[in-house]
């Protein structure tokens, strides 16, 4: 008897034993039943999966980039701070100059070229980069014509005008400040006689102050220009990433909604399943049993 | 049906349980070799994510540096000529000097020596801070760029005259492990060696524009290695999440290959009893 069920001797006894014919066929049936139903609910899965899978890919990409912008609008503040300190230190010290100016013996300190030639270097410095490399003005242009809708909201961002601009600082600062500066000239110690010629009244220094009024100007411009421009990005960056979270918001709803089909569509299906079987075992069993009664009467 | 012997139907229906069972087992191994492609996808993630993160940080840290080197600079650039114009007026200009009082002078020429230390003082200090920053031992492999890093703020004491290297030396006294310039009040100075002063304060601060440049070099380094790593990061997550997809996928099948080799099998069962009957 030992291992008796291993030769299926056990479960032959009550498969094939002809008195439960009927009844073990409707369990095999059902089980036949409940492994179609599983089936079925496995390709559902597989179909509805695919369709997650790609929505998902969608929402990933999305994801990327509203990372991006996030670590971009965190560079924002650190932008304008650096914009403020050098724009306040400019102030603090143009009022010193000022301050000296005012007395008695300010006209032998402070000249023009005092006033303008340090703060335009100063000014100037940070922003060189702006027109040494290529700082993707064309992309705000892009992004803002593909993105916004023609319409007022669109014209109130003046990109077009910031961008025009931007050519203007460049080629100025290409054609005329790069060709008529020296690098780090700023760094030039005058000589004993040179400082002591830097006055109001010498000619040397007003001719040299008007020039550097210009660049100090010009410097000045860039820093508002570049205020706007952060200015400008900032909303860009802003109404993207709103119009992403609305879109991120879809994709996950989307993603909710296959998830809740999903489990509709095993359920109807076991309905549907669960109705055929029904009938098929009715007519199954009656067929059975009529084989049945037909073998008992001809014994 | 003889007993032990199977008909056609119920071999074939044997042959198919057999075929999705194996299928089953096959697409059970391939998911263990999924998991092990996934995870090597998550390992090299994470470190993707740990170098985006890296280049991030350095990339800021520079743009900080570069900050605080142009405030800097730009304090000592706007004085110095102020201070020393109004101390050479002093000594030269009688008419000038009667707007001031008697220590006018002293003051003027302590700003100047006090310039001097101190753009000694933030050039070995920022210098310092520097050496402590990640981007500094970084491993770069343009030889260029890696000299460029350990040049930063880099000054030559030699640039100041021995004479007045010494005097300024002298003042120093050790204060809690560290020196201070406690006496640098008491020494003096002669005329010409002050205007020396005044362009050995140019020459450092000159030093601190060069760097600003550097950093800006540096900095382009590391946002360009930045942009490529986060991209190679993007692919190797649509990677990682395809290999995982690729593995759900291998196991819905083989579960579906294990219900239809039940299905065959139970269909076999039945198969059985109605030719028993």
């Amino acid at each position: 008897m030992r291992f008796n069920f291993t030769r299926l001797s056990l479960l032959k006894f009550f498969i094939l034993n002809k008195k439960r014919t009927r009844r073990t066929l409707l369990i095999i049936n059902f089980a036949i039943f409940l492994t179609f139903f599983a089936a079925t609910a496995a390709i559902i899965s597989l179909y509805v999966e695919n369709k997650i899978n790609e929505k998902e890919f969608t929402l990933m990409e999305t994801q990327r980039t509203q990372n991006y912008f996030h670590q971009m609008r965190s560079m924002f503040p650190v932008l304008h701070t650096s914009l403020d300190n050098s724009l306040m230190f400019d102030r603090l010290v143009n009022r010193f100059n000022l301050f000296i100016s005012s007395t008695n013996f300010g006209d032998k300190i402070i000249s023009d070229r005092e006033l303008y030639f340090y703060r335009t270097h100063a000014l100037i410095g940070p922003t060189y980069d702006l027109f040494e490399e290529d700082i993707g003005v064309e992309d705000i242009n892009f992004v803002i014509d593909t993105f916004y809708e023609e319409g007022e909201y669109k014209d109130s961002l003046n990109h077009k005008k910031l961008i025009e601009k931007f050519y203007y600082f460049k080629k100025k600062y290409q054609e005329d400040f790069k060709k008529n500066t020296k690098d780090f000239e700023q760094y030039t110690a005058l000589s004993k006689s040179d400082l002591l010629k830097d006055t109001e009244y010498s000619q040397e220094s007003i001719n040299l102050g008007a020039k550097y009024e210009d660049y100090f100007n010009f410097a000045w411009e860039i820093n508002m220009w570049f205020v706007d421009l952060l200015k400008l990005m900032e909303i860009v960056y802003l109404d993207l990433m709103e119009s992403q979270k609305l879109e991120m918001e879809n994709f996950n709803q989307e993603i909710i909604n296959l998830s809740k089909n999903e489990s509709r569509m095993i359920f109807l299906a076991f309905i549907f399943q669960l109705i055929i079987f029904i009938i098929i075992q009715f007519f199954e069993i009656s067929s059975v049993t009529s084989e049945l009664a037909k073998k008992m009467k001809q014994k | 049906m003889r007993r032990g012997k199977l008909n056609n139907k119920s071999v074939i229906i044997v042959v198919i349980a057999g075929f999705f069972a194996l299928l089953s087992f096959f697409l059970d191994q391939l998911v263990i070799q999924q998991e092990d492609n996934v995870r090597n996808f998550e390992i090299n993630i994470q470190n993707k994510i740990e170098k985006v993160n890296e280049l991030s940080t350095n990339s800021l840290t520079i743009l900080n540096l570069e900050e605080r080197a142009q405030t800097i600079t730009n304090h000592y650039t706007f004085f110095s000529t102020v201070f020393y114009k109004t101390y050479l007026n002093l000594e030269r200009d009688d008419d000038f000097k009667k707007h001031f009082n008697k220590r006018a002078r002293k003051y003027l020429a302590d700003f100047i020596k006090y310039d001097l230390n101190w753009i000694l003082y933030d050039l070995t200090t920022i210098k310092e801070d520097t050496k402590n920053m990640s981007f500094y031992h970084y491993e770069y492999k343009d030889k260029e760029l890696q000299d460029k890093v350990k040049s930063l703020f880099s000054f030559s004491h030699d640039i100041i005259g021995k004479s007045i290297y010494d005097k300024m030396v002298s003042g120093y006294v050790e204060v809690d492990g560290g020196f201070e310039n406690k006496k640098l009040e008491d020494i003096k100075f002669s005329s010409n060696e002050i205007y020396e002063i005044y362009k050995y304060l140019f020459q450092l601060n000159k030093e601190f524009a060069i760097s600003i440049k550097k950093l800006n070099d540096i900095s382009n380094h590391f946002d360009k290695e930045e942009e490529n790593a986060d991209n190679e990061l993007g692919l190797l997550t649509v990677h990682g999440k395809k290999e995982k997809i690729l593995k759900n996928y291998f196991i819905l099948i083989s579960i579906l290959a294990q219900i239809l080799s039940l299905t065959a099998l139970l269909f076999l069962f039945r198969n059985i009893i109605k030719e028993s009957l």
